[in-house]
C-alpha cells in the first residue's frame, strides 16, 4: 500500500500550521474576573446542557480543530492517492439498450432511467477500465477512466426513439477489447433477441429492465390519394397487452378532427384499418386515444405537401412544350422570350429551350439544345437519328421513346452528363447534377423531332416535374431526428413527418430473461494497483472540524 | 477601601431607637405551666382567674373586697435578652460600593448600639470559615468603641461556612440568645445552620447584603470568573442571554431564601448596599418593626 500526492506542492502549505499555533499562542487573553461567589454562574451553567458536555473537553481543542482543518484542507488539495495491490477484476463493458422501447414507463421513472441507475450503482463496484456503449441505431462507444464520467455521461444521455440495434453493440463490444476477457454488462428490456457469440472470450450478465407492459401502438400508415377527391388512409395498429382492447381513433387535418371512430383489438392482433375521406392536404395526425406505457407510438404523423410548381419557360416559341406544361394541374407557368434581369428565387422550375445561359444556376431545369458552360469542342454532330433505348430512370417511367426521329441531333462528351436517351449513334438525353443545379439535358430541338406529336412527350414533362419537385415527407426516426412529429428542414424549408412506426419497439413484452452467461474460461485473478481518490474524505474531514468548529464557537457558550 | 472606615456619628441618630427584639421574641419560659403570662417584672399586664397552686401574693385583694372574686396579677415578664451579632467577614462580601462588608459592619454596629441601648446583653462575633473572633460587649455602652476598633481593623478574607460556624456557635452557648446574622449568603447549604438554631429555638434574624454588580452584572464578554473565596474559575462567554440566564438563578436564589425563612419562622431582611444606612434603619428597619 502506498499513498502518492497528485499536487505534492500544496503539501507546503503545511507549514501555515506553524502560523495557526503561533497565532493561538499570541492570541489576546481572556479576561479574568472577580466575583463575590461562583454558586449562581454554576447553577446557569448546570442549565445549559451543551454548556455542560463542553465543559469536558480539553481547552486547547480550538487549537486542535483549526490545525486539523487546515491539514485537511491542504491535503484535499494535494490530492492524495491510496494505491494497494488488490484483485482488479476484469474490464468492464456496459452496455445500454437505448431503443424506443425503453422509454416505457411500465418501471418509474422509465426503463431508460432505471437501467441508467443501475449501471451507476453497479459501476461503484469496479476499479478496472470501464467503457459504456449506447446502443442506438449504431453503437456509440465512451471509454472511461472513472465511475463519475460515467454518472457525467449518463445523466446527460437521452433515449434513442427510433428503432435499436443491440446486436451491433454486442459485435461492436465483442472487438473492442479482443485481447482482454471482460465482464460484459447488458442492460435492455428484453424487447429484442440478443445473439451471444458462443465463443467468446468474455462474460455477458444480461439485466432485463422491464415487465409485462401495457401498449398499443401505431405501426405503420400510409395516406394514397385514390382520385381527385378522395384520399385513403391506412393505419396499421397493434394491441401488445394481454387483454383485448377497445381504443378511440382520432385523424386530425391541419390541427382540425375529421375522424374520430373506434377499433377493437384482441390481446396480440395487429389489424390494419382503412379510411376513406375528402382529399387531404398538410399536417395530417392519426393518433390513438390511450394512456399507456409507452406514448411515443400512440401518434402517427403524415405530411401531403401541397404541388403547385412555379415554372419559367424561357423560350422563342414551343407551342407543345407550352401545352404540355398547361396541363399539369396547379403548375404556373411563365414564358419569356429572353433570358435577362430573371429572378431566379422565384420559380422552382426553369426550362429553356434554345436559349441557354452561359454561367451556371441554382435550381432545377431542362435545357434543349445545350446546358450552361458548354464545350463547343465536345459537341459532335450525328444529323437524323432514331432512339432506341433510355434508361430506366422515374423520369422515363411510362415514356415510350423507341423509334422517335430526331431531324438534327448532338452528341454531348461531357463526363459530367449521365446520358439517358440513346439513339443508334449517340446518347441524346443526359441527367446532368452539378453543386447547386440538377436537370435534363437534351441534346436536339424539340420542334425537329416527332416526340412532341407522341403522349410520351407529355407524360415525360409531368414526370420530369414530379421528380423534381415534389419528395416523400415520411421520414423515420433517425439519430439526427430523434423525435416523432412535424420537423421543418431549414435548408430546402421542407415540412417532414416523423415517425416511430416500429412493431419491434411497439411490441414492449421483455422476450430474454436476466441471466448470466459465463464463456471466460476460469483463470486466474489478476492483480493490480487499485488507487483510492482520498481528496474527498479529507474534504469531509475539514467540512466536519469547521462545522464543530462553529459548533463550539455559537453553542458551546463556554469554550470559544 | 482605605476610605471605608467606621466612625459613630451616624449612631447619634439612632439614640432614640430600641432594639424591638423582645417583642418579636416571646413566650415565657420561666412562667410556670398554669400562668405562662405571670413574669417576675414589675409592669402590670392583664387579671386572671385564681387557680389552685397560684401564689397568694398575687391575688388582688382590692378586687376581691370589691367584687368577692379571687383575681391574680399578671405581669409582663421583662426576661434578660442576650443578643448575638455575627458578621460574614468572608472574601465574598468584599465587593459592591460600598463594599458589602463595610455595609455589614456599619449595620452591626448598628445593631450593637441599639442592643446596648436597649439594655440588652450584647456579643459581636464576625465568622469566616469558622467563628473568628467574639467580642462580648456585656450591657456596657462604652464597649461601642471596643468593638468601633475591632471592626476597623478586620478585613473581609476567607472562605466562609455559614452551616458549620452557626452550628457550633449555637451549640456553645449556655444561655439562650437571639441570633442576628449578617452575611451575604453566597454559602452552599446555610440552611443546615439556621435550621440548627431554630431547633435550639433561638430567634433568628437574617440580614441578606446583596451589591448592585450581583444584580446586573456589569461585564460581558470571553472571561474567565474567578471565585473570590475558592479562587476557582470558569470560562464563560457572557452575553445577554447568559445575564438574563444569571439573574434568573439570582432570583429563584432569592425566592429561595425567602420561602426557607418564612418555613422556619425566621426574621429576613435583604437590602442593596446602595441604600443608605441610616435610611435602612430608620426607615425600613422601623417599619419592619425590628426596631421601635
Amino acid at each position: 500500500m502506498s499513498l502518492k500526492f497528485l499536487n505534492p506542492l500544496f503539501l507546503s502549505l503545511l507549514s501555515l500550521e506553524i502560523l495557526v499555533i503561533i497565532l493561538y499562542l499570541i492570541r489576546p487573553k481572556r479576561l479574568r474576573l472577580k466575583v463575590p461567589s461562583l454558586i449562581l454562574w454554576e447553577k446557569v451553567l448546570k442549565e445549559e446542557p451543551i454548556g455542560r458536555w463542553f465543559k469536558k473537553l480539553p481547552k486547547n481543542l480550538i487549537l486542535l480543530l483549526q490545525i486539523l482543518t487546515l491539514l485537511f484542507i491542504i491535503l484535499y488539495l494535494s490530492k492524495p492517492i491510496l494505491s494497494f495491490e488488490g484483485i482488479l477484476g476484469r474490464p468492464t463493458i456496459f452496455i445500454l439498450d437505448s431503443s424506443a422501447s425503453m422509454i416505457s414507463k411500465d418501471i418509474f421513472p422509465s426503463r431508460f432511467e432505471k437501467a441508467k441507475t443501475e449501471i451507476i450503482n453497479l459501476s461503484k463496484n469496479i476499479h478496472n477500465k470501464i467503457s459504456l456503449i449506447i446502443a442506438k441505431d449504431k453503437p456509440y462507444l465512451f471509454s472511461l477512466g472513472k465511475s463519475s464520467d460515467l454518472e457525467r455521461i449518463l445523466s446527460s444521455e437521452k433515449p434513442f426513439l427510433g428503432e435499436g440495434n443491440i446486436n451491433s453493440a454486442i459485435t461492436y463490444a465483442e472487438n473492442l477489447l479482443p485481447k482482454e476477457s471482460c465482464d460484459i454488462h447488458i442492460f435492455t428490456d428484453g424487447t429484442e433477441k440478443l445473439d451471444i457469440p458462443k465463443n467468446s472470450q468474455n462474460n455477458y450478465f444480461i439485466h432485463v429492465i422491464g415487465k409485462k407492459g401495457r401498449n398499443l401502438g401505431i405501426l405503420d400508415g400510409r395516406i394514397f390519394q385514390k382520385n381527385e377527391r378522395v384520399s385513403q388512409i391506412f393505419l396499421k395498429i397493434g394491441n401488445f397487452s394481454d387483454k383485448s382492447e377497445e381504443v378511440f381513433i382520432t385523424v386530425k387535418e391541419n390541427g382540425k378532427n375529421i375522424i374520430k371512430t373506434k377499433a377493437y383489438l384482441q390481446p396480440k392482433e395487429i389489424k390494419t384499418l382503412n379510411f376513406e375521406i375528402p382529399l387531404l392536404k398538410g399536417k395530417i395526425e392519426a393518433s390513438l386515444d390511450i394512456k399507456d406505457d409507452l406514448s411515443e407510438d400512440n401518434t402517427a404523423y403524415f405530411y401531403i405537401p401541397d404541388f403547385s410548381p412555379k415554372i419559367l419557360m424561357v423560350s422563342m416559341g414551343n407551342p407543345f412544350l407550352e401545352k404540355a406544361l398547361r396541363s399539369i394541374s396547379d403548375a404556373k407557368v411563365e414564358i419569356r422570350r429572353d433570358i435577362l434581369n430573371i429572378d431566379f428565387k422565384k420559380y422552382d422550375f426553369f426550362i429553356f429551350d434554345g436559349l441557354i445561359p452561359y454561367s451556371q444556376l441554382p435550381g432545377k431545369f431542362l435545357f434543349i439544345g445545350g446546358y450552361p458552360g458548354i464545350d463547343p469542342n465536345k459537341i459532335e454532330k450525328i444529323g437524323k437519328v432514331k432512339i432506341l433505348s433510355w434508361e430506366d430512370h422515374p423520369i422515363l417511367r411510362f415514356v415510350q421513346l423507341y423509334g422517335i426521329q430526331i431531324d438534327n441531333a448532338y452528341v454531348f462528351k461531357d463526363e459530367k452528363l449521365n446520358p439517358i436517351m440513346y439513339s443508334q449513334k449517340g446518347p441524346v438525353g443526359y441527367y446532368l447534377k452539378e453543386d447547386n443545379m440538377e436537370g435534363i439535358v437534351l441534346s436536339f430541338d424539340l420542334l425537329s423531332t416527332s416526340w412532341i406529336y407522341h403522349d410520351s412527350f407529355p407524360l415525360f414533362i409531368y414526370n420530369l416535374l414530379k421528380y423534381m419537385l415534389s419528395y416523400d415527407p415520411q421520414k423515420q426516426v433517425q439519430e439526427d431526428l430523434n423525435f416523432t412529429g412535424f420537423y421543418e428542414n431549414p435548408e430546402d424549408k421542407k415540412i417532414y413527418a416523423v415517425n416511430l412506426f416500429s412493431e419491434k419497439e411497439s411490441n414492449i413484452e421483455p422476450q430474454v430473461k436476466s441471466q448470466e452467461v459465463i464463456l471466460a474460461k476460469e483463470k486466474p485473478k489478476d492483480k493490480a494497483y487499485i488507487n483510492f481518490d482520498l481528496s474527498y474524505i479529507f474534504l469531509f474531514f475539514a467540512l466536519i472540524t469547521i462545522i464543530f468548529e462553529i459548533l463550539l464557537y455559537m453553542g458551546g457558550r463556554i469554550y470559544t | 477601601m482605605e476610605k471605608e472606615k467606621l466612625d459613630l456619628e451616624f449612631l447619634e441618630k439612632l439614640e432614640r431607637l430600641r432594639l424591638a427584639v423582645k417583642r418579636l421574641r416571646f413566650r415565657s419560659h420561666l412562667g410556670e405551666r398554669k400562668s405562662p403570662k405571670m413574669g417576675r417584672g414589675t409592669e402590670f399586664s392583664d387579671y386572671r382567674s385564681y387557680q389552685v397552686g397560684d401564689e397568694l401574693r398575687y391575688l388582688d385583694w382590692n378586687i376581691y373586697a370589691r367584687f368577692e372574686k379571687f383575681l391574680v396579677k399578671l405581669f409582663e415578664e421583662e426576661e434578660d435578652v442576650e443578643v448575638h451579632i455575627l458578621l460574614d467577614a468572608s472574601s465574598s462580601m468584599d465587593f459592591g460600593t460600598p463594599t458589602k462588608f463595610f455595609y455589614g459592619k456599619k449595620l452591626a454596629l448598628a445593631f450593637s448600639y441599639l442592643s446596648l441601648s436597649s439594655w440588652e446583653k450584647t456579643t459581636f462575633s464576625y465568622f469566616q470559615d469558622k467563628i473568628k473572633e467574639i467580642l462580648p460587649l456585656e450591657r456596657k455602652k462604652e464597649n461601642i468603641y471596643r468593638l468601633l476598633n475591632l471592626l476597623n481593623e478586620i478585613k473581609a478574607e476567607g472562605t466562609t461556612n455559614i452551616s458549620e460556624t452557626i452550628k457550633k456557635y449555637a451549640s456553645s452557648l449556655k444561655r439562650k440568645g437571639i441570633f442576628i446574622i449578617i452575611s451575604d449568603f453566597l454559602s452552599s447549604e446555610f440552611e443546615e445552620g439556621i435550621i440548627y438554631a431554630r431547633y435550639k429555638k433561638i430567634p433568628v434574624y437574617l440580614v441578606h447584603l446583596i451589591c448592585q454588580e450581583e444584580i446586573s452584572p456589569f461585564f460581558s464578554g470571553n472571561l474567565t470568573l474567578i471565585d473570590s473565596e475558592t479562587q476557582e474559575k470558569i470560562d464563560i462567554l457572557l452575553d445577554e442571554y447568559m445575564i438574563k440566564k444569571y439573574q434568573k438563578a439570582l432570583e429563584n436564589f432569592l425566592n429561595h431564601i425567602e420561602s426557607f425563612t418564612m418555613l422556619y419562622n425566621v426574621e429576613y431582611l435583604r437590602s442593596i448596599t446602595s441604600i443608605p444606612i441610616e435610611d435602612l434603619i430608620l426607615k425600613y428597619l422601623r417599619v419592619g418593626g425590628w426596631v421601635k
